[in-house]
């Protein structure tokens, strides 16, 4: 609200105050410029791990870039760190048992209760 | 027929977006249904209105399904997929779920049936962040390489796995009836 008399704020703040706040994206849509640069949507930030000793703009070139051409790397954001993943170190794959197997004790089964259903219903 | 090895958020419009995080002692008897992994039956369907929570609060557009939306567990069931079922169109979804929409070239029946995957699921469960209870973020999910065809392979997929699992889920509901046949026979012989 404004007071009678006063005049609504304005300039460049408060006018992308009020498109957060009102506005729909969208995809579709062409996209936004700020002094002739495209204009980066903070909701299509994204993070990638790129390994050590590979160089960021190859990976950027291989992995992104196919699904998304139109990514770029902000460099200030860029971190060096490491992971230790512990579960994926200690983790044992129990892999399903073979459908054969599966499929011998269906039948196994299905044998014995309609021999126990014949005796039931006789 | 080509495959191509991608990662679940280059077929998703985003890289998943968490739910409300609401607490249990936040339910209400009115307001907005909020949609839990025990709301959605592994067919798709949505569990009865009476037996869901509402919450009393304004859902951004950001928290609000759409139909054919992924949901992915974050902790507990770990895991866990669901596809949004029509009915829960616009209903907000609890904070231990992760959406993630398919984009519009992809078939969400295919996504759905690739989350439970065996590979899939391996990954998640070698990779999950194990503290006191096990979990695993967003980035994580969206990151995860899945190998998927052309669209119209897409859906030849799912609709032979949709037509597979139908049939089963059919054959385990006949065995449920025959359970029930088997111990109304058992009751009657004891009671003559």
């Amino acid at each position: 609200m404004v007071a009678a008399g006063l005049t609504w704020p304005s300039g460049a703040p408060f006018a992308k105050a009020v498109r957060e706040t009102i506005g729909v994206r969208d995809p579709e849509g062409e996209v936004q410029k700020v002094k002739g640069a495209p204009e980066p949507d903070a909701e299509l930030r994204d993070y990638e791990n790129v390994p050590l000793g590979e160089g960021v703009e190859e990976y950027l070139k291989r992995e992104v870039l196919p699904h998304v051409p139109d990514a770029w790397i902000d460099h200030t954001k860029t971190k060096i760190g490491y992971e230790i993943p512990f579960t994926r170190h200690f983790y044992v794959c129990k892999p399903p048992r073979p459908l054969a197997e599966i499929d011998a004790e269906l039948r196994s089964l299905e044998a014995e209760i309609q021999q126990l259903l014949g005796e039931v219903t006789e | 027929m080509s495959w191509v090895d991608t990662r679940l958020k280059h077929l998703c419009m985003d890289t998943g977006q968490y739910g409300l995080n609401v607490s249990a002692d936040q339910y209400s008897q009115s307001g907005v249904r909020l949609i839990r992994t025990s709301d959605i039956a592994s067919g798709g369907s949505l569990s009865a209105p009476e037996d869901g929570v509402h919450v009393d609060v304004v859902v951004e557009p950001r928290h609000r399904l759409r139909p054919g939306d992924v949901l992915l567990s974050r902790s507990g069931t770990l895991g866990r997929s669901f596809l949004v079922p029509c009915a829960a169109n616009g209903q907000p979804f609890a904070g231990f779920l992760i959406r993630f929409p398919p984009r519009s070239d992809v078939d969400p029946h295919f996504i759905y049936y690739a989350t439970q995957s065996l590979p899939f699921q391996e990954v998640v469960h070698s990779e999950a962040v194990a503290s006191t209870i096990q979990n695993f973020n967003a980035e994580r999910y969206s990151n995860i390489a899945l190998r998927a065809p052309e669209a119209a392979e897409q859906h030849r997929i799912a609709d032979f796995l949709g037509a597979e699992t139908a049939r089963i889920d059919k054959l385990v509901l006949l065995r449920s009836k025959q359970s029930a046949v088997i111990r109304e026979v058992s009751r009657l012989k004891q009671s003559t």
